[in-house]
């Protein structure tokens, strides 16, 4: 007797057999030759029984053809047709169909074997090793393939298997079926295309025959598509396989779509805190000349008043006194709106991307921001660089660099502004732009440096010298196509690098010389000033008038229209964009309609906060704007341009 | 050769159930002879090793007089 080993591979049990035959002798016969062989026995008399034992999994059947109920060859196939049982071979041992037809039937029906009576047990028991082994084989492909699935879709990530030739999906897993909506089977019947559709801009330009081909291993934030037609953001990493011979790319997807709403409220947040903490600072930063400006106003209308009672004139010394207090108090103004203007460039995290940003100007205006807070602590030495430009939102980088100077100040503690320093220096290296900002401040804590940019680190302390701000700087830095550097001595300070692309040199585009006086006209200019703010119109009214215009003004765009209703005799039209009642867009697309000739005329004044739609509407109507305040040569130049432009016409 | 008739196939219809009905206990007389045989269960005296070999001898030409009688192997055609 052979002795090689009956018990299934991986198992102490002993193999199971089922042995169907309707004939009790026949059955003990068969039975007691297998158990002789060491193999555990099961018995069916008929059809029905065998079906029913067959439930078990025995490793083999040894199934007779002839039976009471159904032929062997039913319960064959009746085996084959359920997936539990189509594994278990089959062995048709039978008395009587001895002909090669029933051989050629039981084999064809799903049959592994077909013996006839009487059998010489070795034939027999041979047969079954080799039976038992086919369904070893078949269990543990089985086990494999059940491991795989459960492996498979246990994973969190979403995993698609996708062929780059047929451009379909071959395999998915349960998280990426609930990620995106679909079944398994809906899944694997789509094309890449459908939750990718090219409208939805494949990310970085990554094709699939990119990926097959490894360039791409990585997509950060790619759109796909839903089965509901929304849309999720998913990080995709792509590994290559050969499955079946055939290059497949596998696809791991993790949902990103709430961290970046996440990301989206920290950076809005950020960006209230930073107000917050400007607030002070400006407040500060403005009242020191504000006051002056008060001051030297009084003293010069109370001279003025007391030379009016006195019947005086006022000449010499005391005019020139005079005059030196109101250029002073000019100069605390020029002041004033240095700071505005700095102020404006964090409104603009909503102003166009892609435009060309000055490093010196921006780094400028943000470290007047942080002056305040940063005087009790340190000294703050800038050396700046000749103008460079990055490409990108003003708006955003300012708050980039603000959080890093607000980090770099908050680093050292207030008390010795004399022993300490932070610095902003910015150079170029290696064709690109890089910031360096200094501090003489507590440092960082090695294991702290490593979660340095996570919003979501937990090792954050309220008061400690990291948190969301570096993230945010961090991620704007980052979509600027940069990056930051950091190195920090505990005690001794940090340095935060930012590099950045550089464009080059620039030029920005100087605001127009304002020219001499134009030649006197033949004919006065006239002009319509349409401002709803009182003491504005008046002192442009006035201040107009004296350089040799002709002046009309108008409090409002309906009392504007009522002007312009019987006098269209206007070279150039000063209308401010916020009015209460018919603003200036309004009153613009009014005149576009009804005087296209006048509406060319018009030019915008702003007090420099655009709404979207106001910035959409400016962009379209194309007439020039003008920031207020403005200085009176820069205005008569605006004014003098605008009719130049129209004699052109 | 003979076209088959319908009293041909009943006929060869009953012959092979008959050989059916014999064949299998003839079978399992073979089958628990030969298990006697081979000493599955225990070993045989010298006589009952002969008698138990009387009777699967016998057995056996039973077994083959019932497949020459009753056409073994393949349709009545091959029959006597």
């Amino acid at each position: 007797m052979s002795s090689e080993p009956l018990h299934p591979a991986g198992s102490s049990e002993p193999a199971t057999i089922l042995v169907v035959d309707d004939h009790e002798a026949g059955r003990y016969v068969t039975r007691r030759i297998l158990e002789r062989g060491g193999y555990r026995i099961l018995e069916a008399a008929t059809g029905q029984q065998a079906l029913d034992q067959a439930a078990q999994l025995p490793h083999m059947i040894v199934l007779d053809v002839k039976l009471p109920d159904f032929s062997g060859f039913e319960v064959c196939r009746r085996l084959r047709a359920d997936q539990a049982t189509a594994g278990i071979p089959v062995l048709h041992l039978s008395a009587t169909f001895q002909d090669q037809d029933s051989m050629i039937t039981g084999l064809e029906g799903g049959a592994e074997g077909y013996l006839t009576q009487p059998v010489e047990p070795q034939v027999l028991l041979a047969y079954v090793r080799a039976l038992v082994r086919v369904n070893q084989t078949h269990r543990s492909l089985q086990q494999s393939e059940q491991r795989f699935r459960s492996l498979f879709d246990s994973v969190g990530d979403g995993l698609l298997l996708a062929d780059p030739e047929s451009r379909r999906f071959r395999m998915a897993n349960q998280a990426i079926c609930d990620m995106l909506g679909y079944t398994r089977d809906e899944l694997t019947k789509l094309w890449i295309t459908d939750i990718h559709p090219p409208d939805m801009a494949y990310p970085a330009n990554a094709t699939i025959e990119d990926m097959a081909a490894g360039k791409v291993s990585l997509i950060p934030g790619a759109a796909a598509r839903r089965r509901d037609g929304s849309t999720i953001h998913v990080d995709i990493s792509n590994t290559l396989l050969t499955i079946d011979g055939r290059a497949m790319v596998l696809g791991s997807f993790r949902d990103v779509t709430q961290r970046r709403a996440l990301e989206t409220r920290l950076a809005q947040s950020d960006r209230l805190a930073s107000v917050g903490l400007l607030a002070s600072g400006v407040a500060h930063e403005l009242n020191n000349p504000l006051a002056h400006v008060l001051l030297d106003l009084d003293a010069v209308g109370e001279e003025l008043r007391q030379a009016r009672d006195a019947g005086l004139t006022l000449q010499g010394d005391a005019l020139e006194a005079l005059l030196s207090k109101v250029e002073a108090s000019q100069h605390s103004a020029q002041r004033i709106r240095g700071i505005v203007a700095n102020l404006g460039s964090f409104s603009g995290t909503e102003s166009p991307d892609h435009v060309p940003v000055q490093l010196r100007d921006l780094l400028t205006a943000v470290a007047t921001m942080v002056s305040h807070e940063l005087e009790p602590r340190a000294r703050l030495e800038l050396d700046l660089a000749a103008p460079q430009h990055v490409t990108g939102n003003r708006g955003r980088l300012s708050q980039a660099f603000l959080n890093l100077l607000v980090r770099a100040t908050r680093s050292i503690d207030e008390g010795s502004p004399e022993r300490n320093r932070v610095s902003v220096r910015s150079y170029l290296h290696e064709g690109a732009c890089r910031v360096e900002i200094r501090d003489t401040g507590r440092g960082i804590d090695p294991d702290k440096l490593a979660r340095l940019f996570d919003p979501f680190a937990t090792t954050t302390q309220p008061g400690d010298d990291t948190g969301l701000g570096l993230a945010i700087s961090h991620r704007i830095v980052e979509e600027h196509g940069g990056h930051i550097l950091v190195a920090s001595t505990p005690g001794q300070g940090s340095c935060f690098t930012v590099v950045l692309p550089c464009q080059g040199r620039c030029t920005p585009p100087e605001p127009a010389a304002p020219q001499p006086a134009a030649p006197a006209p033949a004919r006065p200019i006239r002009l319509l000033i349409i401002d709803d703010e009182p003491y504005l119109r008046r002192a442009m009214q006035r201040l107009l008038t004296r350089a040799g215009f002709l002046v009309v003004s108008a409090d409002s765009g309906r009392e504007a229209q009522r002007v312009l209703a019987d006098d269209e005799d206007f070279d150039v039209i000063l209308c401010d964009l916020m009015m209460p009642e018919l603003n200036g867009m309004e009153l613009h697309s009014w005149l576009v309609q009804t005087k296209p000739r006048l509406a060319r005329r018009l030019l915008f004044l702003t007090g420099g906060a655009f709404t979207p739609d106001a910035e959409r509407y400016l962009a379209a109507a194309g007439n020039r704007v003008l920031s207020k305040p403005l200085p009176q040569p820069e205005l008569i130049a605006a004014i003098t341009q605008a009719v130049a432009a129209r004699d052109e016409r | 050769m003979q076209v088959p008739t319908d009293a041909d196939t009943s006929q060869d219809r009953a012959l092979s159930s008959l050989r059916h009905d014999l064949r299998t206990p003839v079978n399992a007389v073979l089958g628990l002879s030969r298990l006697l045989l081979d000493e599955a269960d225990g070993p045989l005296g010298s006589e009952q090793r002969i008698q138990v070999q009387l009777i699967h001898d016998a057995a056996r030409s039973l077994a083959a007089m019932i497949d020459t009688r009753l056409g073994a192997h393949h349709h009545s055609q091959e029959g006597p």
